[in-house]
């Protein structure tokens, strides 16, 4: 956000430059410096991605900042018929390769011969049968910097990616958005017949996959010829994404820029740089889809969902007539993290402001955390304690307390002791959910059989305990003989309260450890390490 | 087993189509569906469990939605769900009582305004829209303001739920009239019929069945059964609300006169997309998603295709027309060898006219010309069961006993399919899935 403006100020601030000194014999240039390296991301189920991605530096690559994925959107203003990007392959890792920039649809200023760089390492004309194309455009290699240049660059939204071994280097996450407008707020030049291609506020959504499978294995360098993953051919994605980031709780609308109100011309720019079709749905209105891949139509197409293949672009004018979120959603139905629900691509567009904000509290002794449960989302406490929302939104809480805490209830704005509640956003409001109890841990001491007991089987017999602290909720025993496999006596029964705790044991007629050297074992489900025995063998009769 | 089971289905198949043939129905193909009074029509449906038959003979189960006032289809749990059918601007009230052990919901793509409340319960707020937990119910209201072909399906884990067969098709007829799909002369039909594709990957449903849902993956989906209307081939074929499939209503069987205009709506129900393929004609696509593909002065942006690549969660409308005209040869056999000397066409040849029916839909260009190849000997031909015996509409020749059961009035069968061959097969098996039929049939076969 602050990167946008701040963006949007330097542009000006050159506009301002360029009408003051109308003698400037050259043409304004946008021009941006980038990175590509490495990065960490890490999915909402804790999986950690290796993944290469485009940061922006600045000029001279002086400093740059961290990559991400998707890359920095690259802006060309309009009028602007350049576009710079000087590129250095800052990838590390016990695989590295040579990277490029390519946008397709945008036309690049080539020198002859620079171009494509076969499997060799050279360009220009094929000169041997054993050469394949490696990169459709010349590489950075590793530790390197090249220079990429448009000279002619087209109104649109498009997607830019790595030119470079593209079965790979664009599911490791070295893509991004390009866009270029007609004009100040005009997406492209009208037409007679497609005349409304003005906007107030823009949104960009980029759906991208990942498949950890390919991603790691190219991280270690188990990627390639010879290797243990030799193609992309058995690609699965695990993690489905919009803007490069998957759906959780804690995941908040995505707001348009500026912010969008009821009844602006909402431009929506579509883009896919993953592997599989998507179908993302819009509720709440037809949109007018008005380009497709930087071509804008004869005449718009009225649609609330869209075929979004591979490597495509498409704009679309969205207007909204009430204020909240318009959902947002890939009818593919590629909806979890792996196997988690809810996830994947889903995702919210603010519509109208969004300036009542909530604020989530925990208190107690206990621990636990507080999610939001319904649309937008945005509330992962605690990581993610606070969050606007638009004026009458419904916020449902949930709170989930962590093993061994209890969920006691809301106070201030909410109330109640059910886990699950609903805060109205029709002013700021605060929430504090209670937990009572207490961090996990404590000790557990088996009390009775203890030793010389002689107990009979079917009969019935009680088994006791004591325990410190907070273990947990449940308890296994298991009978045990000196040598064998422990047999199970329950595998799963609460653990008492007030530090003891009993269990009435119809010992079975035919339990399969009997004799005088058995000992009955004690353990929390949850944590295996605490744990107890009986002090001595007691005796168990056929 | 199965096969005697289909034996039957073939004999009972022959038996009804004959039935059809002297119907005496009056009126035109109407889609099946639930009907409410205008202008504020009350749904009540009802989300439960049950059992569809697949062709190979597999039994799948199901969440499905049903009508809860115990009338269409009986009230049982239906793939696809109720055809709900409203007239434009019409008020709608969908009343969802949850029968299921998990939170449900219903999200009407295309509509506007959709508002949602609570009749019982106290519902969840859900990440797509209210949800009604199990035995709740949660009403959707809004005003169906736009003519056209639409979808509706679960809005809780759609993942899981949609996969499960919670989804169904909304028609909005138009103020225009009955006949019309669109408030505009280009959409209107003579005939129409709907084709809601869709697909299951079993493993999914065992899971659901037997408690395990937490095991499934979505993310490793593959589906290995593909439906049109929720049946498979060839049971797309028997009519609707046939006995032998109590959860699967609809039929998908598109029969046609000649020159008659076909609206044809096809809903993406699944997840996958599905190249819908109709044999015997292109097909002008006039409407995507709800909406009549014109241009802001009128200007007609429709054309032509022979399949429609189907998206997940989108809607097509279509007009289909088979003329028979400039075939270069007489489709309806006027011209005979007679006196049969073996030597058609002969100098000699009877030349007849057609009949008023014939005569009002036939390429009079084409007249008594004689189909241009020799009509091979019947032990030179391979018979399937929609061969009639002669190549000509309406004409039936002569068959091996048992032969030629599924074609009683002669029609000239097209098979309308998934283009993406894979989904012609059920669980592995050719024929089945994805796979219906066009029929055209003579001008004198009553099509109710």
């Amino acid at each position: 956000m602050d990167r946008f403006r701040i963006k949007k100020f330097r542009y000006l601030a050159l506009a301002i430059l360029f009408l003051i000194t109308p003698m400037a014999g050259t043409s304004l240039a946008a021009e941006y410096w980038l990175q590509a390296a490495n990065l960490n991301k890490t999915m909402p189920d804790g999986q950690v991605i290796p993944m290469w991605g485009f940061g922006q530096c600045t000029s001279g690559f002086a400093t740059c900042d961290p990559p991400t994925v998707p890359g920095p959107e690259l802006v060309v203003p309009p009028g602007d018929n350049n576009l710079t990007v000087n590129l250095i392959n800052n990838l590390t890792g016990l695989f590295v390769e040579p990277v490029s920039i390519v946008i397709p649809g945008q036309v690049p200023t080539l020198a002859a011969g620079s171009w494509p760089t076969w499997t060799d390492g050279t360009t220009g004309n094929r000169t041997s049968l054993t050469q394949r194309v490696r990169s459709l455009t010349y590489e950075a290699i590793p530790g390197a910097t090249r220079i990429y240049i448009w000279n002619n660059v087209k109104a649109g939204t498009y997607l830019y990616e790595s030119g470079t071994h593209q079965q790979i280097q664009v599911p490791m996450g070295l893509y991004g958005a390009m866009r270029k407008d007609a004009g100040a707020g005009q997406a492209y030049t009208p037409t007679a017949t497609n005349p409304n291609t003005t906007y107030d506020s823009q949104v960009t959504l980029l759906f991208s996959e990942i498949d950890p499978a390919i991603n790691n294995a190219v991280a270690t360098n188990n990627y390639g010829p010879g290797k243990v993953m030799t193609s992309t051919n058995d690609y699965k994605p695990k993690y489905f994404l919009i803007n490069g980031e998957p759906f959780s709780p804690g995941r908040g609308a995505i707001s348009p820029t500026p912010a969008a109100a009821v009844n602006d011309a909402v431009l929506i720019r579509f883009l896919s740089a993953g592997s599989l079709d998507h179908v993302p749905v819009l509720h709440g209105s037809h949109m007018e889809i008005l380009a497709e891949d930087g071509n804008l139509y004869p005449f718009s197409k009225q649609q609330y969902s869209l075929l979004l293949a591979s490597g495509k672009t498409f704009d679309a004018i969205l207007t909204p007539a009430n204020a909240g979120y318009i959902r947002v959603y890939d009818r593919r139905l590629f909806l979890t993290n792996a196997a988690a629900s809810p996830g994947g691509m889903l995702t919210y567009i603010t519509v109208g402001a969004a300036n009542q904000l909530l604020t989530v509290t925990k208190a107690g002794t206990g621990t636990g955390k507080v999610t939001t449960t319904n649309l937008p989302g945005g509330i992962n406490c605690g990581l993610d304690c606070t969050e606007n929302f638009v004026s009458g939104t419904m916020a449902g809480l949930k709170a989930t307390p962590d093993a061994g805490s209890q969920f006691a209830g809301w106070s201030v704005d909410a109330s109640g002791t059910d886990p699950t509640t609903t805060v109205t956003m029709n002013a700021a409001k605060n929430v504090t959910a209670t937990f009572t109890g207490g961090a996990v841990g404590g000790a557990i001491t088996l009390t009775s059989p203890n030793g010389g007991e002689v107990w009979q089987r079917n009969t019935t017999q009680t088994i006791t305990w004591t325990y410190t602290g907070n273990p947990g909720a449940y308890v296994r025993i298991q009978a045990l003989k000196p040598t064998g496999f422990p047999a199970s006596v329950t595998f799963r029964t609460p653990i008492g309260a007030n530090g003891s705790g009993s269990f009435t044991w119809r010992i079975p007629r035919f339990f399969g450890r009997t004799g005088n050297d058995i000992k009955l074992k004690i353990s929390v489900t949850t944590n295996a390490t605490i744990t107890d025995m009986s002090n001595d063998f007691f005796t168990l009769n056929p | 087993m199965n096969k005697m089971t289909k034996q039957r289905i073939v004999i009972l198949l022959g038996l009804i189509a004959t039935f059809l043939l002297f119907s005496t129905a009056p009126g035109l193909a109407r889609i099946q569906g639930i009907t409410k009074a205008s202008p504020n029509p009350v749904f009540n449906l009802t989300a439960r469990t049950g059992f569809i038959s697949a062709d190979d003979g597999n039994s799948i189960f199901m969440w499905g939605f049903a009508d809860g006032d115990g009338l269409h289809n009986r009230g049982r749990m239906q793939y696809p769900g109720p055809t709900l059918i409203v007239n434009q601007n019409d008020n709608v009230t969908v009343n969802l009582t949850n029968q299921l052990t998990v939170p449900i919901s219903i999200l009407f793509p295309g509509q506007d305004g959709v508002n949602a409340q609570m009749v019982t319960g106290t519902g969840n707020l859900g990440l797509l829209t209210l949800e009604a937990n199990p035995g709740e119910t949660v009403r959707y209201t809004f005003q169906a303001s736009q003519p056209g072909t639409y979808t509706y399906y679960s809005g809780t884990r759609p993942e899981l739920q949609v996969e499960m067969g919670l989804f169904g098709a909304l028609i909005v007829r138009p103020t225009m009239g009955a006949n019309f799909a669109y408030n505009h002369a280009d959409s209107a039909f003579d005939r129409e019929y709907l084709f809601v594709l869709s697909e299951i990957d079993h493993r999914f449903h065992q899971s659901v069945r037997f408690g395990r849902t937490n095991q499934i993956d979505n993310t490793a989906v593959f589906p290995v059964y593909w439906f049109v209307n929720g049946r498979a081939g060839f049971d797309t074929v028997t009519r609707d609300f046939y006995p032998l499939f109590p959860h699967q209503p609809y039929g998908s069987f598109a029969r046609m006169h000649p020159r008659e205009r076909i609206l044809v709506r096809m809903i993406g129900g699944g997840r996958d997309l599905h190249p819908f393929h109709l044999h015997g004609n292109h097909h002008r696509t006039i409407a995507r998603d709800g909406r009549l593909l014109k241009g802001p002065a009128d200007q007609d942006l429709s054309f032509l295709a022979f399949t429609t690549g189907v998206a997940p969660g989108q809607t097509f409308d279509a007009i289909f027309t088979w003329t028979g005209d400039n075939v270069g040869w007489d489709i309806y056999g006027h011209a005979v060898d007679n006196p049969p000397l073996g030597n058609f066409p002969g100098p000699e040849d009877v030349c007849l006219d057609p009949t008023p029916q014939e005569a009002a839909v036939e390429d009079m260009g084409d007249h008594c010309n004689p189909i241009p190849v020799l009509l091979p000997d019947n032990k030179d031909l391979t018979f399937g069961p929609f061969w009639s015996g002669s190549p000509f509409l309406g004409s039936a020749g002569s068959l091996p006993p048992g032969e030629g059961g599924f074609n009683p009035t002669s029609a000239l069968f097209f098979m309308w399919h998934s283009h993406s061959e894979k989904e012609l097969t059920s669980n592995d098996i050719f024929p089945g899935g994805m796979l219906t039929f066009g029929a055209v049939e003579h001008p004198s076969v009553v099509i109710p």
